[in-house]
């Protein structure tokens, strides 16, 4: 018999393993799961008889939080660790097997990812009011874009959708699903992204319900809008997203609360007010100007002025008319004191026959008393008369 | 003047007018700058109107 070597032993042992067992798929219930600092994780595969050790290495994808006592299935590699002398299974793929499980570990990842506060209303963005740039990530060439699409066509034909499509289940599905989320907020086009996939079974609609997925979302800088399933399906995509569509179209209808037709109709409204309004606006305008046209202030203006000179026409006559007035008067007062002056005249008497009487050049006066031979001048109208008195005669 | 400041200026005028207190010069002048004003008024308005039908005119043509 060969003398062997711990390790050839070994060795040979390990050969045989990878070889005759190599790739397999188990079924069992985990059993002391630890992540190493490392970010590996090791962990126990049991059932009720047997145990064998397994580890995942930090590389592989792990697309739920596996729990002591849940029932998986690996698919994964015999392999030997030599340095203990322990056969390993090294995963490739950790499945959670049953819906019971996998409802389990939908439950732990939400109140996880509900207590770092990934889920609080408060997180919650508006959707932008009428997006002309729509963001999609599903699966290309499936009824959801072509949904989408036609719904949006409808809508809102000016629309733009920048549709990046994704895996929506399988292995690779979480990280495309992110990938195109992340591309979507840094090509910075989209104002909107709708997320999501039809219908399915819970193992179909899982990559929703990763970490990987809601942190994506979460973390995208646009508003999302999560479409996934059915209406009775929800998903932990559904809880992070900041709006939750029940169905593709419904998350299109979303986006475009107010149709390009509706938006049309209000234009043409508005346009027939503006022309109404523009139109009032002018009539009253026109009133106005009538208004101060006719207005006392500048329609009796010309009356004004022709009462004004017919005020100075007035004026004329009545100084006219003064003036003669007194002209006239005046013309009668000098003849009335012509005539008074004519009637003073100490010779008038003459005119009418009475004569006076003069002796020595004077004037006889009523009382004097003439004597017999005495000469007296008498003067009359036309002449003078020198005569003698021959008697005179007293009045009794 | 815009239009506005036109037709305040008008208001002025015939109140001014109205009160008649003014040295008889001034009113006459007042009143020939209201008659004017009320001129341009309305024309600057027969304007306004006519090109808001031919706008109005010109849309029917469109949906």
């Amino acid at each position: 018999m060969p003398q062997w070597t711990v390790s050839e032993l070994t060795w040979t042992i390990a050969d045989l393993l990878e070889t005759e067992v190599g790739q397999v798929q188990v079924v069992g219930e985990i059993s002391g799961y630890r992540p190493a600092a490392s970010g590996h994780r090791y962990f126990q595969l049991k059932d009720a008889s047997a145990q064998i050790s397994c580890v995942l290495w930090r590389d592989r994808k792990l697309n739920f939080p596996p729990e002591d006592g849940m029932q998986v299935l690996v698919e994964g590699t015999l392999k030997v660790y030599a340095p203990r002398g322990q056969y390993q299974l090294d995963c490739q793929r950790l499945t959670p097997r049953g819906q019971g499980d996998l409802y389990l570990a939908f439950e732990i990842l939400k109140q996880k990812l509900a207590a770092a506060g990934l889920f609080a209303p408060e997180r919650k963005r508006p959707l932008p009011q009428m997006p002309l740039q729509i963001g999609v990530v599903t699966s290309a060439g499936g009824a959801v874009i072509r949904d989408i699409l036609t719904t949006l066509e409808r809508r809102l034909p000016a629309c733009q959708v920048h549709f990046c499509p994704a895996a929506v289940q399988g292995d690779a599905a979480p990280d495309e699903i992110a990938q195109a989320i992340a591309t979507l907020n840094a090509q910075g086009q989209a104002e909107v992204l709708i997320v999501g996939r039809g219908g399915g079974s819970l193992e179909d609609l899982w990559a929703f319900n990763t970490a990987t997925v809601v942190q994506a979302i979460v973390g995208s800088q646009r508003p999302v809008i999560s479409a996934v399933g059915h209406e009775t399906d929800v998903t932990l995509a559904d809880f992070a997203a900041d709006v939750r569509a029940a169905t593709p179209t419904a998350a299109a209808e979303l986006v475009t609360p107010q149709t390009q037709a509706d938006l049309l109709d209000d234009l043409t409204q508005t346009s027939q007010r503006l022309g109404r309004h523009t139109q009032n606006l002018l009539r009253a305008q026109h009133q106005q100007v009538e208004r101060l046209a006719t207005s006392p202030g500048l329609r009796w203006f010309p009356d004004r002025l022709r009462q004004h000179s017919q005020q100075v026409d007035d004026w004329a006559v009545a100084v006219e008319r003064g003036l003669q007035r007194a002209l006239t008067t005046a013309g009668r007062e000098v003849s009335q004191r012509g005539d008074h002056l004519r009637a003073l005249h100490p010779l008038r008497p003459l005119d009418q026959g009475f004569t006076l009487l003069r002796r020595d050049g004077q004037r006889l006066t009523p009382a004097e008393v003439l004597s017999p031979g005495q000469v007296i001048e008498i003067q009359r109208r036309n002449d003078t008369i020198l005569a003698t008195v021959q008697n005179t005669t007293l009045l009794p | 003047m815009t239009f506005a400041e036109q037709l305040a200026r008008l208001e002025e005028i015939t109140a001014l007018l109205e009160e008649g207190t003014l040295p008889l010069e001034t009113l006459l002048e007042l009143y020939e700058e209201g008659m004017g004003l009320t001129e341009a008024c309305r024309e600057f308005l027969q304007n306004a109107e006519q090109r808001v039908a031919t706008i109005q005119a010109q849309r029917q043509g469109r949906p």
